[in-house]
């Protein structure tokens, strides 16, 4: 279920009816019912594998704590694992419905799964008896420390499997062959499940918080797992954190008429970034990497399009995740702060996807040693948080490439910084900056956006020869886009200028605002005629 | 790497009260619902499409924020009782009279006729440069299929040619069961009409439009009870048909109604044209799909039942792959019809390949055009060296009015 569809209106209509009419207790159901109707849209399977994800979590969190668990805290997860085991891998969920709805039979309900279901879950449940009695019988701090390993392992074997096994293996079988060795493929062509990544890295930092001492576990399984699976930041962030997140989902919350504003205000500039710029610029970015051998125009056009793109997609989705947040009275983390106008790399990745780059600075970047050592050591650190922050973008090796670039671009700043200093820049010399590592930045999307090696060097080499010239092959931007990037263009800048957060406009005059949101509003209206391209980030 | 630690934004606790904040939000919201207003005014009287129909040139701010006007409202715009008055895209495309362009003969030269969209014009002005074939063609924007095949059916000059094209293209594969574009094509309003084709136990059911020419439509649209007859007609032929998008109201007044209208129908047509056919595959149970298949299998037969080597052309539009020929590759094979598809030439995922207007580069129309005139040639060789078989069974059509 997009955001951007008419589905997710009725969903969040619907649910918003009664969630203001709920008791707090009743809201968490709803709100957790829902997440799951939300995430199950894809594929219900799927939604197995978070729960059990969850069941993981909340349990390794409460032994890591503290020991001993009680029978509800056993209980109660258990059988709500092996329910959804058996519902929704053991069954045809969407069969189930069709024949609810009076369909005729198309496929059987019950899957070839069946078996494995049967005999997988009570397995699971006596490994982790064991694992539950070996860690009680260790001292305090090797249990401790053990669940927390425990916790990290199995979030990211279950990541690695679904995401980078097929990358692996025929990365590995390519490798083979290229030095003679014929190797069977093992390729499985496994599917990724939506928002793996955000919701396994959200469940990661609940263990390690509690691990340092800074989060205390909670002990009921509901509100855990509507931590891990609520659904305005499911599938695309911003990756929570547990001690934001988790207290407003077991404490009542507030629906205040200041928050619901500014939530639909949220909504609406998000939809505008999204249906009246992305989607309106993405046929520009498709076609440019489309082409074999372009011009310099069109990889520059190309390019920038792309970064517009991503930009407006992947921060307008933030944006409506937020608005839908705040409706129901939860506060999600910033995830953009006018990224295009740093002056430097550590400015930007402080300005760009906030959510992960804290995940990595607090859960990569510092564990490793952080800046407390020399600047090789720093540099170090650095470039192995950018590039395994790269992979985790994708399995492909031009997110790799992306996240060495992106290090690379780091130590040198790092560099530089401890031989020049801190910089004291004037107005002109800041905009300099700006547009400098904009230049930057834009060659790192396009080994970002680019399919293959071979487009990479074919396309840099068009860069810096300027082979081709002017002559553009892209397709044009739609209307919306062209005008839509302007508008934001300049409502950004007026923020940037005004030097204050993202409610300056709060400070305009009303008939402006209204002019301004006027304008979005008609231009999404605009751009629903636009091909609606799923969130980029959703593949992630 | 920063280290700074996660942030959320909260609301002042100091801030103005609940019914301040709640005044606020009303005036915003009030100013924005009348600058809207405004907007939608200020686009009608700046971006006024011309009541000229002769005016070609509207300007593209015109066009876009037309593109949105109920069908009907467009065509009563556009249309002029007199032809030399009306709006020529009114004129195109009739069957009635069935406008064939012939080109210049050639000494001793063999006749093609090439039915279809553009791209089966081009590439006859193309067969026509690089052959020793006089090309006929016959023609009208954005043709489906259905309308194509039911000129052919009515093309009393067919018998002349050696060889028949027929033109298929996947981006319009879905329109194969709609009698008029002017249900689907909203971009263009276009009046002509069209066959609409049924497979009924196996066979063929031709359904002949309410009206065939310019005077038939003019009639039609300026007669209350014929208009509503032939709407009538449509809806119930027409899966594309929808009274939102065709019938003309005060709705089409307003500048945002409009642009919600034509999101409206591009989102309609990405549904039908996702569900029948896309880059990634194609549904065989559809009813365009069966239909397609019927259609050209029919085609085959008729054209041989005439002397004539019939020919499909499958166009790939950009983006589309090789898909639309492997929907219709069973019954090309087993009627064994010749065909070229422009995927063998021309990549359907390079934009290079095409023009801004989805059309072929004129270099690739001649690829193509160097292909069907030796894939003709050979086909020619082989019938001189086969003796000619009686024919077979003819078309299977039954007509309904």
């Amino acid at each position: 279920m997009l955001f951007n569809s008419i589905e997710f209106a009725i969903f969040l209509i619907v649910v918003y009816a009664f969630y203001l009419v709920l008791p707090f207790r009743g809201q968490n159901w709803l709100l957790l019912v829902s997440s799951y109707i939300f995430y199950g849209w894809w594929d219900w399977r799927f939604l197995f594998l978070m729960i059990f994800s969850t069941s993981i979590d909340f349990w390794t969190g409460l032994v890591l704590h503290r020991g001993r668990l009680r029978r509800k805290e056993i209980v109660v997860p258990a059988a709500f694992l092996s329910s959804a085991g058996v519902l929704l891998v053991g069954f045809n969920t969407s069969e189930i419905f069709h024949r609810l709805m009076g369909d005729t039979p198309s496929v059987p309900l019950v899957t070839p799964m069946m078996p494995f279901v049967i005999v997988g879950i009570p397995t699971y449940f006596v490994v982790a008896a064991v694992v539950y009695h070996a860690l009680n019988s260790l001292s305090k701090e090797s249990r401790r420390r053990a669940c927390m390993i425990l916790s990290i392992v199995a979030q990211l074997t279950v990541l690695g499997f679904f995401k980078y096994f097929d990358f692996f293996a025929q990365s590995l079988t390519e490798t083979l062959a290229s030095i003679g060795v014929r190797a069977p493929m093992f390729y499985v062509n496994i599917v990724l499940p939506v928002g793996i990544s955000f919701y396994t890295f959200q469940s990661m930092s609940y263990a390690i918080d509690i691990y340092r001492r800074e989060l205390k576990p909670t002990n009921r399984f509901f509100d855990f797992a509507l931590f891990v699976s609520f659904f305005p930041q499911l599938v695309a962030g911003p990756i929570e954190r547990a001690k934001n997140l988790l207290p407003q989902m077991s404490l009542p919350r507030r629906v205040a008429w200041d928050r619901v504003r500014r939530g639909v205000f949220l909504i609406v500039f998000g939809l505008f970034k999204k249906i009246a710029i992305a989607d309106g610029i993405a046929g520009t970015a498709d076609t440019a990497f489309a082409i074999k051998d372009p011009s310099w125009a069109t990889v520059v056009l190309g390019t920038a399009a792309f970064a517009v793109q991503i930009y407006a997609d992947f921060s307008g989705y933030s944006d409506i995740a937020r608005g839908v947040a705040k409706l129901f009275g939860v506060e999600l983390m910033h995830n953009f702060n006018l990224p295009y106008f740093a002056r430097s790399p550590r400015e930007f990745w402080q300005r760009w996807h906030i959510s992960l780059s804290t995940w990595l600075s607090d859960y990569l970047y510092r564990p490793l040693g952080g800046n407390r050592g020399n600047l090789a050591f720093t540099c170090r650190n650095l470039m192995l948080t950018m590039v395994l922050g790269g992979f985790w973008h994708g399995a492909a090796w031009n997110y790799l490439l992306w996240g060495f670039y992106q290090g690379c671009v780091l130590t040198c700043h790092r560099v530089l910084r401890a031989k020049v200093g801190p910089a004291h820049d004037g107005a002109v010399k800041r905009l300099l900056k700006i547009c400098a590592f904009g230049a930057v930045t834009l060659y790192g999307w396009l080994l970002f956006r680019a399919r293959s090696f071979a487009q990479i060097e074919t396309y840099t080499s068009i860069l810096f020869t300027g082979r081709g010239g002017f002559s553009l092959d892209a397709a044009r931007p739609g209307f919306s886009a062209a005008i839509g990037t302007m508008l934001l263009a300049t409502w950004e800048i007026v923020q940037y200028r005004s030097g204050a957060g993202p409610k300056f406009y709060r400070a305009l005059p009303a008939p402006l605002v209204g002019f301004a949101l006027a304008a979005m509003v008609f231009l999404t209206l605009m751009g629903m005629s636009n091909e609606p391209a799923q969130f980029i980030y959703f593949q992630f | 790497m920063n280290q700074h630690n996660s942030s959320t934004s909260s609301s002042d606790p100091a801030g103005p009260s609940e019914a301040t904040v709640g005044q606020r939000g009303f005036v915003t919201f009030g100013w924005s619902v009348l600058c809207l207003l405004m907007l939608d005014v200020a686009i009608n009287l700046l971006f006024a499409y011309p009541d000229d129909p002769k005016n070609l040139k509207p300007g593209g701010p015109a066009l876009y924020f037309d593109y949105g006007r109920s069908m009907e409202g467009r065509l009563r715009r556009a249309t002029r009782s007199d032809p030399s008055q009306t709006a020529p895209i009114t004129l195109a495309g009739w069957y009635r009279p069935l406008t064939a362009v012939e080109r210049p003969a050639k000494p001793g030269s063999a006749e093609v006729t090439i039915y279809g969209m553009s791209h089966a014009v081009r590439l006859a002005d193309a067969l026509q440069q690089v052959s020793q074939y006089r090309v006929r063609s016959v023609g009208a924007p954005g043709a489906s299929t259905n309308w194509s095949y039911g000129a052919f059916l009515r093309d009393n000059g067919v018998g002349r040619s050696k060889a028949a094209v027929l033109a298929i293209m996947s981006s319009t594969l879905p329109m194969i069961l709609s009698p008029t574009p002017m249900d689907w094509n909203t971009s263009f309003a276009m009046p002509y009409t069209a066959d609409r084709f049924f497979v009924e136990g196996g066979k063929l059911k031709r359904v002949l439009p309410p009206y065939e020419s310019f005077e038939g439509y003019v009639h039609a649209l300026n007669d209350p009870a014929a208009w509503n007859r032939a709407l009538a007609q449509f809806s119930w032929t027409d899966p594309f048909y929808d009274p939102f998008l065709v019938r003309q109201s005060w709705l089409d007044d307003s500048t945002i109604v409009r642009v919600m209208r034509r999101a409206w129908s591009q989102r309609r047509d990405r549904s039908w044209r996702g569900r029948v056919l896309d880059a990634k595959g194609y549904d065989r149970n559809s009813e365009a799909v069966k239909v397609a298949n019927a259609i050209i299998a029919d085609f085959a037969r008729q054209a041989r039942h005439q002397g004539v080597i019939p020919v499909v052309y499958v166009v790939d539009s950009f983006g589309y792959g090789d898909q639309l020929y492997r929907a219709l590759a069973g019954t090309l094979h087993r009627e064994q019809i010749p065909f070229i598809a422009s995927h063998d030439y021309v990549d359907p995922a390079d934009p290079t390949g095409y023009l801004p207007d989805s059309h072929f580069t004129a270099a690739n129309d001649r690829r193509l055009a160097v292909a069907l005139a030796g894939l003709i040639d050979h086909e020619l060789a082989k019938a001189r060296a086969t003796p000619v078989e009686g024919p077979r069974s003819g078309s299977s059509i039954r007509n309904f009015k």
